[in-house]
């Protein structure tokens, strides 16, 4: 047996060990994992890879915060609630265009963060009571705030399994934007639709009037949705016009946080930062743990070992592992899917002709996202389950069918990679 | 005291005791590599005499002359445009301490992006340094760096930004704010990397260089490797022309070579944008290193200076990889020797079409015989 392979197996072994027998945290089961590894790869414990790898995704973390401070801000204030009751209320009579609405809600922080969870976390838990309310089974509830949560993770302007993919053979990340909402827009659709629409089709005004909070809608009106409205202007001036001063995205979560600190209602800021950065801390933990994992398994050569035999499987292999091995992958990490498994399926699906490597990377980076669904981690499926207070299973029955519909989309866009290329402009 | 706080603090003292070993290691990257004495180096300046900008930043950097006195042209060797392809900056290292020049003047920069060799790439298990024992024993060490400047020397990149080139950096190409080879032609108050940028437009055409050549590496996925590129511009053929010359030269002795145009929109890379706003040949060469790129195995020494990877031989040999992978490897002793000849052979090219501006170099030595010294060496012992 390969001594690489040997490695790989150390360390996928102490990380199912230390999570799953001895329940440590996913973070902490990586580190372990990549120690392991280390280890058994001859190279002590070499603290400098350890810390490099710690710190790859520094910047995205940032992102992560600073979004969750902003979520946190509209969610207070009330914007989120004025923009649910002002949905429900205007467009109960279309309960279809309603759920995408919903669902377009649920997606949005993960557009902007590239992050499911922050999606979850905010939008999500937000969502969540107004889909129990026009009727949705708490089960069902949870899959559609997973499910688009994990949409608004793959969708444009923000993928970052796509940009690790693109990162690995110099590919630089524009042209994902069509592509992504190819795949995102007609998943994120069915699955609300499919999970949602038969429970609310006959749905009573009066009752959702005396539900839903209409008050702070009324009491500030349009300054509400002021900090959304000042986010999304400097994201897009600062990326369209090189003279518009450069803030940097976290800047721009904060600025926009700031703002929403006087356009509703009051409430004590660094309380509720506090908690929202205490169910970050966790996510955080996790890219750290993954960028150390990563770097131990290239540092033992574990990472080369497993692109060489996949581009030994052949073409039809390495469909069947980027449909079935890349969204498992999950289970460990979606990130880490992307960075290990992306690059080589997308080398060897470009070699073999006929495709649109733009394309190609944006599917690939789709069935990575779909990992966060996976079991144990299930970082969307756990976090959706915890808002509707289910256990996590019952969550992910539902899940099912939209995840295999999601598959058969990619699938259908990989193999039509060519026909599509015209969205890549 | 509340428990918390003990647990907090114990906790931060456990991560200190894994953090300032891990500092002390990562600090030591600044260490510089030492340069032998040559007799014929006439000059040793700073990129700061011709960017004044860069003065005390981490990214100043040296370069050596190499003056023969009699009159001639003028040739700028780059080598760390790219820390982590080490064959650059050996090469230009070797140079600086064996050339001899007869003719004309040579200008040597071995660290480019100076500041890059001061990090590795997160998740590439990169090394960060790699000894080479010299005949007589003693050990020299050298770097690998990042192909970027230093995050904590330039930092936050840039959402959206328009190099002097015209070269737009925008999604996960705005790093690219810190590659000195995206950047060129430079600005003498722009970002830092810029500033290398601007120093060698400045060189360039302060010092009337007339021939540049900035020596890179690839992996094997590179489609442009045992390649040199040379400037596409209406009114330059001659670049051609001379790169051309060298390239059937080295062929009809034995050495794989092959002279490319710039791609039209190669906006920011030396061979292009030095190229159209200066007057100086632009050329540059690559070679392949199988240390990069994410099929490699196992990163060690042997990797890096036997340069050994039979992930790469499988690959090639499945289809996946155009290049050519040699069976035993290809040696740093093998990609140095490449750059360095090549290096000779462009002077040569360019002497017999330029006479008025011969550049005549000694103690290169053929390929073979640099392969034969091998980097012991080659390289010189250091005080």
């Amino acid at each position: 047996m390969d001594i690489e392979l040997i490695c790989l197996l150390a360390m996928l072994g102490s990380f199912l060990l230390a999570n799953l027998l001895l329940k440590l945290p996913v973070s902490i089961s990586m580190v372990i994992g990549a120690v392991a590894g280390a280890l058994v790869g001859g190279e002590g414990i070499p603290l400098r890879h350890l810390f490099e790898g710690t710190f790859t995704y520094v910047d995205t973390m940032l992102i992560i915060s600073s979004a969750m401070l902003f979520m946190t801000v509209i969610q207070e204030s009330g914007a989120l609630e004025a923009l649910n009751a002002t949905i429900v209320t205007k467009l109960y009579r279309h309960p279809a265009l309603m759920l995408m609405m919903l669902m377009l809600v649920i997606m949005f922080p993960g557009m902007i963060t590239g992050s499911s969870t922050a999606a979850v976390l905010s939008a999500g838990a937000l969502v969540a009571p107004v889909l129990l309310l026009i009727g949705i089974p708490r089960a069902k509830a949870g899959a559609i705030v997973a499910i688009g949560s994990i949409m608004g993770m793959a969708a444009p302007p923000i993928n970052i399994p796509a940009m690790l993919i693109g990162g690995g053979v110099d590919m630089p990340y524009i042209g994902f934007d069509g592509p992504l909402l190819l795949l995102t827009l007609p998943c994120a659709v069915i699955s609300v639709l499919l999970l949602g629409l038969r429970h609310c089709r006959n749905l009573d005004a009066d009752k959702l009037a005396e539900s839903l909070d209409l008050e702070v809608g009324k009491k500030y009106g349009f300054r509400l949705y002021i900090p959304i409205i000042v986010l999304f202007v400097l994201l897009v001036l600062s990326k369209a016009f090189l003279h518009f001063p450069q803030l940097g995205t976290c800047l721009i979560f904060l600025i926009s946080a700031f703002i929403g600190l006087f356009t509703g209602r009051k409430f004590n800021f660094w309380d509720k930062a506090l908690k929202a950065m205490d169910t970050t801390i966790p996510v955080l933990a996790k890219l750290m743990g993954v960028g150390m994992f990563i770097q131990i398994m290239t540092l033992v050569g574990a990472r080369g070992w497993i692109v060489v035999s996949c581009l030994s499987l052949g073409i039809t292999a390495v469909y069947i592992a980027s449909l079935t091995i890349m969204p498992a992958f999950g289970a460990i990490s979606s990130y880490g899917a992307a960075s290990v498994l992306g690059v080589p399926f997308l080398l060897v699906l470009i070699q073999a002709g006929g495709h649109n490597d733009i394309m190609v990377a944006s599917c690939l980076s789709f069935l990575c996202c779909l990992g966060d669904l996976m079991p144990p981690t299930a970082l969307a499926g756990n976090y959706a389950a915890q808002i509707v207070q289910l256990k996590y299973k019952f969550v992910l029955k539902y899940c099912v069918v939209p995840f295999l519909i999601c598959i058969a989309i990619a699938l259908a866009v990989l193999l039509n990679s060519s026909f599509f290329s015209f969205l890549t402009v | 005291m509340n428990k918390t706080y003990i647990k907090n603090i114990i906790v931060i003292l456990i991560a200190l005791v894994f953090a300032v070993p891990a500092s002390i290691d990562f600090l030591s990257m600044h260490a510089q590599e030492q340069i032998a004495d040559n007799p014929h180096v006439s000059d040793v300046r700073m990129l700061s005499y011709y960017s004044p900008g860069l003065k005390g930043t981490a990214s100043d950097t040296e370069l050596f002359i190499l003056d023969s006195g009699k009159p001639g042209g003028t040739l700028l060797v780059l080598g760390g445009t790219h820390p982590n392809e080490s064959a650059g900056m050996i090469s230009a290292i070797s140079l600086v301490e064996n050339l001899k020049v007869n003719q004309g003047r040579v200008i040597v920069i071995p660290w480019t992006n100076k500041s890059g060799f001061t990090h590795t790439s997160p998740l590439d298990g990169m090394l960060d340094k790699f000894d080479i024992t010299l005949a007589d024993g003693c050990t020299r060490t050298f770097r690998i760096g990042n192909r970027l400047t230093n995050p904590v020397d330039q930092w936050p990149d840039r959402s959206f930004y328009k190099g002097t080139s015209g070269r737009k950096l925008v999604g996960t190409e705005n790093a690219e704010i810190r590659n000195v080879n995206r950047m060129y032609y430079g600005k003498a108050d722009g970002v830092l990397t810029e500033k290398v940028c601007y120093g060698i437009f400045d060189l360039i055409q302060s010092e009337d260089v007339n021939l540049v050549m900035d020596m890179h590496e690839g992996s094997p996925e590179f489609l442009y490797l045992d390649c040199t590129m040379v400037n596409w511009k209406q009114d330059n053929s001659t670049a051609m022309s001379i790169a051309s010359s060298m390239a059937l030269s080295m062929q009809l002795d034995g050495l794989d070579m092959r002279a490319e145009y710039s791609g039209k929109s190669s906006y920011g890379l030396s061979h292009r944008s030095l190229g159209d706003n200066t007057s100086a040949m632009m050329t540059l060469m690559e070679t392949y290193n199988p240390s990069m790129g994410p099929l490699h195995g196992k990163m060690d020494e042997d990797l890096i200076v036997n340069g050994n990877e039979p992930n790469y031989l499988q690959a090639h040999r499945d289809g996946y990889v155009y290049f050519d992978v040699p069976e035993n490897g290809y040696p740093l002793i093998q990609r140095v020797a490449r750059h360095v000849t090549c290096i000779s052979y462009l002077c040569q090219a360019f002497s017999e079409e330029n006479p008025d501006k011969a550049i005549v170099l000694e103690g290169i030595g053929t390929y073979d015989e640099i392969v034969v010294k091998g980097l012991e060496g080659l390289l010189k012992p250091v005080k």
